[in-house]
């Protein structure tokens, strides 16, 4: 088979193509193409090429399509981009205008919300403190703006990815 | 066969089983809810239930692990670390059962566990200590003080340890506020907001003295450590001997640490901890009435088993023990499910693939294995790679070659970071600080830029979709769909 896909690595978007035949796999990539041989089990991946050898094991990937890897013993992240399914992104349609929420990031329970409804607050200033894990942690949002709604109280209990707090930038 | 019941999870129940097992007893395991799956009760004798996930209602219930002692009829208790093992009522009621307590004397242990109490103990063995206030009783007392021993400042739990409930406090501005978060920490930590200040040095080492006192009185001192490499106050790689010391500090020191068992007539495992500034002043900072997390590095360059002996001496059966001549050098590092770009928040989860380091010289420590559950509940440290070498050099080597075998998927770790430090050149050479992590240097692009070729090639192989692996031009299409790597990688 062939396949297309844009990948990008540190902010740059590269297209990849790549080509599988048994046991291997031609890659066209930036100026390059290279052939590798590979082997895959459960756990790792084994590309060679020429003398090079890489052992690459799956780290983790999200439903954004990035993937880190580790390759060598060094992490190494992409982020693949769909070409059919990619649609260049809308600026400001979501991010710019719509409100932001803080969400919890992991399971544990509000200590004490620092902000009231309707207070402008500052990028990165302490919005509540979430204890998980036997410590306390100040949570905060990325951008400015004023505090639309709380959705906890202190002294609750969130689960991951519970919303907490919306943001209207 | 005595019976041994560890009351305790994770890494170091498994890592005292296998002591009890490595002297013929057998052990005996307790365990959550959260924790009906883990490793350390697949190598127990038997496993008792405690209760619910939480701490409180189970590892810390005491009522329901002395109910445990007596149904068991266990001879021996060994606390671990953290929970129960400093807590000196919990070690009385049990030495009102027939069961002993493998532990310090329970005076000891409420004497060092109130770090108000164990300065003033310090002081009088002659030990030097850090300007220090007592208990603080407000905000604007605080701020007196704080203003007479000159910002910075830490604020510290009384019955803290660990470095849960301590704050840095760098100008008054911020001194109400985190001197509030330090009470309430420390009262969900210890169920005491008790909190007292020390002037914070800048740029110190984290230096300390393992000591073990014989039920004959002697007090053996087996070396020193050094723990300066932290974060949010807590260790992350440890070494034994402490390097780049003068001898005559470390004689010093020893000797302090020495001195002050000697005083209280001190028995059993524990540690005598310092801070060391850069013209290689010392002070005392705590005594730790318990077996350190990092034990293992005195155990490797002494040949001994720490455990080994706490169960000895709590049977009186101790007066064999003799302290081999050191050799060589230890280090260990800590593996924590957090993600270090994130202020080293907490990531738990469900670890997918695991492959730990193995060789000569080569010792994990570990309290999960594939598909186990890294819970939120608890510590999120899940394990501790250790090795040996003849000298530091050749130890950092081999750490960096365990470190390259060690693979965790599933869940974010720290062991890129730990890459990163051991690798570092001042980490090699020093000098050592607890604020070393602040001047790591962030992540850079790798220098092998065929890596990321790889990644791309790894990537499209992930993307490839049943459709696009019946468009092979083969014919006869024996590949499988989704390979396996796919799927073990995400874990489904």
């Amino acid at each position: 088979m062939k396949k297309r896909l844009l990948i990008q690595n540190d902010g740059s978007t590269s297209d990849v193509f790549f080509q599988r035949q048994a046991s291997h796999v031609l890659l066209r990539y930036l100026t390059q193409e290279l052939d590798f041989q590979y082997f895959e089990n459960s756990a790792y991946l084994l590309l060679t090429q020429n003398d090079h050898i890489f052992h690459i094991t799956l780290l983790s990937t999200t439903d954004t399509g990035e993937y880190h890897f580790d390759i060598n013993g060094e992490k190494i992240g992409v982020h693949v981009i769909n070409p059919k399914t990619h649609a260049p992104e809308a600026p400001g349609k979501e991010g710019a205008l719509g409100p932001q929420v803080l969400k919890a990031n992991m399971p544990g329970r509000v200590v004490r919300i620092l902000v009231t409804e309707g207070q402008d607050i500052e990028k990165d200033q302490a919005v509540l403190v979430l204890e998980a894990m036997k410590m306390e942690n100040e949570m905060s949002l990325a951008c400015a703006g004023r505090i639309r709604s709380i959705l906890v109280r202190e002294g609750d209990t969130v689960e991951g990815g519970q919303k907490l707090v919306e943001l209207e930038p | 066969m005595k019976k041994v019941l560890i009351a305790n999870r994770g890494e170091i129940a498994l890592r005292i089983i296998r002591s009890v097992r490595d002297m013929g007893f057998s052990p005996i395991a307790v365990y959550s809810e959260a924790d009906t799956g883990s490793p350390h009760l697949a190598q127990a004798d038997q496993a008792f239930y405690l209760g619910p996930g939480p701490s409180q209602q189970s590892y810390l219930n005491q009522d329901r692990i002395l109910e445990v002692v007596e149904r068991s009829q266990a001879d021996l208790l060994h606390p671990g670390y953290g929970f129960l093992s400093e807590n000196a009522s919990f070690a009385r009621a049990l030495e009102k059962t027939t069961c002993h307590w493998i532990g310090p004397k329970p005076d000891h242990i409420a004497l060092m566990g109130d770090k108000i109490q164990s300065r003033l103990q310090a002081k009088q063995s002659g030990l030097p200590l850090l300007e220090g206030s007592e208990k603080l009783s407000s905000a604007p007392q605080a701020a007196q003080l704080a203003k007479g021993f000159g910002y910075p400042i830490l604020l510290k739990a009384s019955a803290g340890g660990g470095g849960k409930g301590m704050r840095r406090v760098d100008s008054e501005n911020d001194l109400e506020k985190s001197l509030q978060m330090a009470e309430s920490e420390a009262q969900s930590a210890f169920g005491d907001p008790s909190v007292y200040m020390e002037k914070c040095l800048l740029q110190p080492r984290h230096v300390e003295i393992q000591v073990f006192g014989k039920s004959n009185g002697e007090v053996l001192i087996v070396g020193s450590r050094d723990c300066s490499i932290q974060r949010r106050h807590q260790k992350i790689v440890e070494e034994a001997p402490a390097p780049f010391i003068p001898e005559a500090v470390r004689d010093a020191m020893q000797d302090a640490a020495a001195k002050l068992c000697q005083d209280i007539g001190y028995l059993g495992a524990g540690t005598v901890e310092f801070l060391l500034d850069q013209s290689h002043q010392f002070y005392f900072l705590e005594m730790n009435t318990r077996l350190q997390v990092e034990h293992p590095v005195s155990e490797l360059i002494y040949g001994i088993d720490l455990v080994v002996w706490q169960i000895q001496t709590a049977l009186k059966d101790d007066a064999a023990i003799q302290l081999p001549t050191p050799k060589g050098h230890a280090l260990e590092v800590r593996l924590y499910a957090e993600d270090p770009e994130q202020n080293y928040l907490p990531c738990p989860g469900k670890i997918n693939h695991i492959n730990w380091p193995l060789g000569p010289g080569v010792r994990v420590d570990s309290g999960v294995e594939a598909h186990s559950e890294v819970s939120s509940f608890y510590d999120p440290m899940i394990a501790k790679l250790i090795v040996w070498g003849p000298t530091r050099a050749s130890a950092i080597a081999r750490m960096q070659r365990a470190l390259r075998e060690t693979k965790i998927s599933g869940i974010t770790s720290n062991l890129y970071l730990l890459k990163k430090i051991i690798a570092d050149p001042i980490f090699g050479k020093g000098p050592l600080a607890t604020d070393f992590l602040d001047h790591l240097a962030p992540s850079s692009v790798s220098s092998d830029a065929t890596k990321y070729e790889a990644a791309a090639l790894a990537a499209a192989i992930l993307n490839e979709t049943p459709a696009d692996a019946n468009t092979h031009t083969n014919a006869i299409n024996d590949t499988p769909p989704i390979s396996a790597w796919w799927k073990r990688g995400l874990g489904s």
